[in-house]
C-alpha cells in the first residue's frame, strides 16, 4: 500500500547481473557465439529475477540487450555466411586470400 | 489446486531469491563429486586396460608392451571398478534425492543449505536405492517385448506383422508410460518431505493428489521448453540458474496440491517491505505489530502523500462531548486550518494536531 514511500531493499542482483550481461553481449555479438551465449544467459537471468508482478528496470534491461546482442549475433553470423559464400562464388578462395 | 501456472513460477523465483548462491554452490558440488568418481573410475578403467593389454600381449608375442605396471591383477581391478562405479550410482542417486530436498526447503520458505544435497545419505538411504532399482527393473520389463519382436523380424527377415507390433506396442507403452508417470509424480516428494512413509503409501497418495491436475503438471513441464532452450543456446551456462527454478517450482506445484503454498511468499517484496516484513525466506513473515487500542487514533507507520491527503479529505466524524466542537462539523482539513498547529520541539517540523 505504500509503494510511493517505501522503496523494498534494492538487492536484486540477479537484475543487476542481467543488465551487465545483456550490455556484454551486445559488446560481443560481432565474435559470432558470444552474443548468443550472454545474450541468452541476460534473458534467462532477467526472466528469474522478477519476483514482483512487473519487471525490474535493470532486467528489462537486460532483457532488451540480450535480445538485442543475440539478433546482432546471428545477423553477423549470416553476414559471415553470406560473405563466406559470395567469395567463394567469386573465386577470391583460390586467390589465396584464405591462405 | 486453484494457484495459477505463472504463479507457481512467481512464488518460486520468490522462494529462490537470496537462496541462488547455495544453489549454483550444491551445484557445484555435486558437479566436483561426480568429477573426482569420473576420474577415479577412469584411473583404475585404464590400469584394468593395461593390465588386459600386458596379459595378451604375454600370450601372443614375447615382446614388451610399454602399458603403466599395475601392482594389482585384472581380476582386481575389474572388481574394484564394479564397485568404484556402484558407489558412484548409489551417491549421485543419494544427491539427486538431495536435490529434491533441497528444492522443497527452498519452495516451503526455508533457508537453503548446501549440506541438505547428502540429506538422504542419513534419512533411510537404501529405500531410496531400492525405489530407484525396482523403477530400473521395471522399465527393463516393459521393454522386454520390444526386444523379443525386434529379434524376431532379424531372424525371420523382417515382417509386416512385427513391424505393425512394435508400432502400436511403442503407441501403447508411450501412452502408458505418460499416464503412470504424471499419476506418480509425487512419489519422490513426497517421500522425501517424509521418508518413514511406505513406498505403497506415497504411491497412493501421489495418486490421490494427481487426480485431476495430471494436464495441469503436464502444461506446468512443457512451459519450461522455452527457458530450456535458451539455456541451450548458452552452452548449459544457463541451466546453474535454471536448474533449480524447475525444481523450486516442481516443489511448489506439490505444495499447492497439498495446499500448503507458505503465505508469505503470496506477496511480492514490495508489499512485504511496506509491512515491515523482514525476511521472504522461513515461517515468521511479517513483524508483529502492536494494534491501536480502541478509540485512539491509529496512524500507520508510513503513509504516502496521496493517503495523507485523501484523510483529510474524510468528512468530519461527530465530535466527542466536551472536545473540540466546531460548528458545523469541518472536515480534518478545516480542523487543522482553524487549530494553531503545534510546533515539534525537537524537530521543527509542524504535525497536525490530530495526530499528536
Amino acid at each position: 500500500m505504500n509503494e510511493q514511500t517505501v522503496q523494498p531493499k534494492d538487492d536484486n542482483s540477479m537484475a543487476l547481473g542481467s543488465m551487465v550481461v545483456g550490455i556484454i553481449s551486445i559488446v560481443t555479438s560481432c565474435c559470432c557465439c558470444g552474443g548468443i551465449i550472454l545474450g541468452s544467459l541476460a534473458v534467462v537471468l532477467a526472466c528469474l529475477s522478477r519476483v514482483e508482478t512487473y519487471f525490474d528496470k535493470r532486467a528489462k534491461t537486460g532483457l532488451i540487450c540480450g535480445i538485442i546482442g543475440m539478433v546482432l549475433s546471428i545477423a553477423a553470423g549470416l553476414v559471415i555466411l553470406v560473405y563466406l559464400a559470395a567469395a567463394g562464388s567469386a573465386g577470391l578462395a583460390g586467390s589465396g586470400i584464405y591462405y | 489446486m486453484d494457484i495459477k501456472r505463472s504463479d507457481l513460477k512467481l512464488y518460486a523465483r520468490r522462494a529462490l531469491k537470496g537462496n541462488w548462491g547455495i544453489m549454483i554452490g550444491a551445484t557445484l558440488v555435486s558437479m566436483g563429486i561426480s568429477y573426482v568418481f569420473t576420474l577415479a573410475l577412469e584411473a583404475v578403467l585404464f590400469a584394468a586396460l593395461g593390465s588386459g593389454i600386458r596379459a595378451l600381449s604375454g600370450l601372443f608375442s614375447s615382446a614388451t608392451v610399454a602399458v603403466p605396471k599395475s601392482n594389482m591383477s585384472i581380476g582386481a581391478l575389474i572388481v574394484i571398478l564394479i564397485i568404484l562405479y556402484f558407489v558412484y550410482l548409489v551417491a549421485m542417486l543419494l544427491i539427486s534425492v538431495g536435490y529434491q530436498r533441497l528444492y522443497l526447503d527452498a519452495a516451503a520458505g526455508q533457508k537453503a543449505k548446501v549440506t541438505t544435497l547428502f540429506w538422504a545419505f542419513t534419512h533411510k538411504p537404501w529405500k531410496f536405492v531400492l525405489i530407484s532399482v525396482l523403477i530400473a527393473l521395471l522399465e527393463g520389463i516393459t521393454t522386454v517385448p520390444v526386444y523379443i519382436m525386434s529379434l524376431a523380424a532379424a531372424l525371420t527377415g523382417g515382417s509386416g506383422f512385427a513391424a505393425a507390433f512394435l508400432l502400436v506396442y511403442e503407441i501403447i507403452f508411450l501412452i502408458v508410460y505418460a499416464y503412470v508417470l504424471l499419476t506418480f509424480s509425487q512419489f519422490y516428494l513426497i517421500l522425501v518431505e517424509d521418508p518413514e512413509k511406505g513406498i505403497f503409501e506415497a504411491l497412493a497418495e501421489s495418486r490421490r493428489l494427481m487426480q485431476g491436475n495430471r494436464g495441469k503438471y503436464f502444461v506446468l513441464c512443457l512451459s519450461f521448453f522455452g527457458i530450456s532452450l535458451l539455456a541451450a543456446f548458452s552452452f548449459g551456462l544457463a541451466t546453474l540458474w535454471l536448474s533449480p527454478y524447475v525444481g523450486c517450482t516442481m516443489a511448489m506445484f506439490y505444495l499447492s496440491l497439498k495446499g500448503s503454498v507458505p503465505e508469505g511468499l503470496k506477496h511480492s517484496p514490495a508489499e512485504t517491505a511496506a509491512a515491515g516484513a523482514y525476511s521472504y525466506t522461513g515461517q515468521t513473515f511479517y513483524q508483529e505489530q502492536p494494534l491501536p487500542q480502541e478509540g485512539t487514533y491509529y496512524q500507520p507507520a508510513v503513509q504516502t502523500p496521496q493517503q495523507t491527503e485523501a484523510y483529510y479529505q474524510q468528512p468530519a466524524q461527530a465530535p466527542q462531548q466536551g472536545a473540540y466542537d466546531p460548528q458545523p462539523a469541518q472536515t480534518p482539513q478545516q480542523s487543522y486550518e482553524s487549530q494553531p498547529p503545534q510546533q515539534d520541539a525537537a524537530s521543527g517540523s509542524q504535525q497536525p494536531s490530530d495526530y499528536q
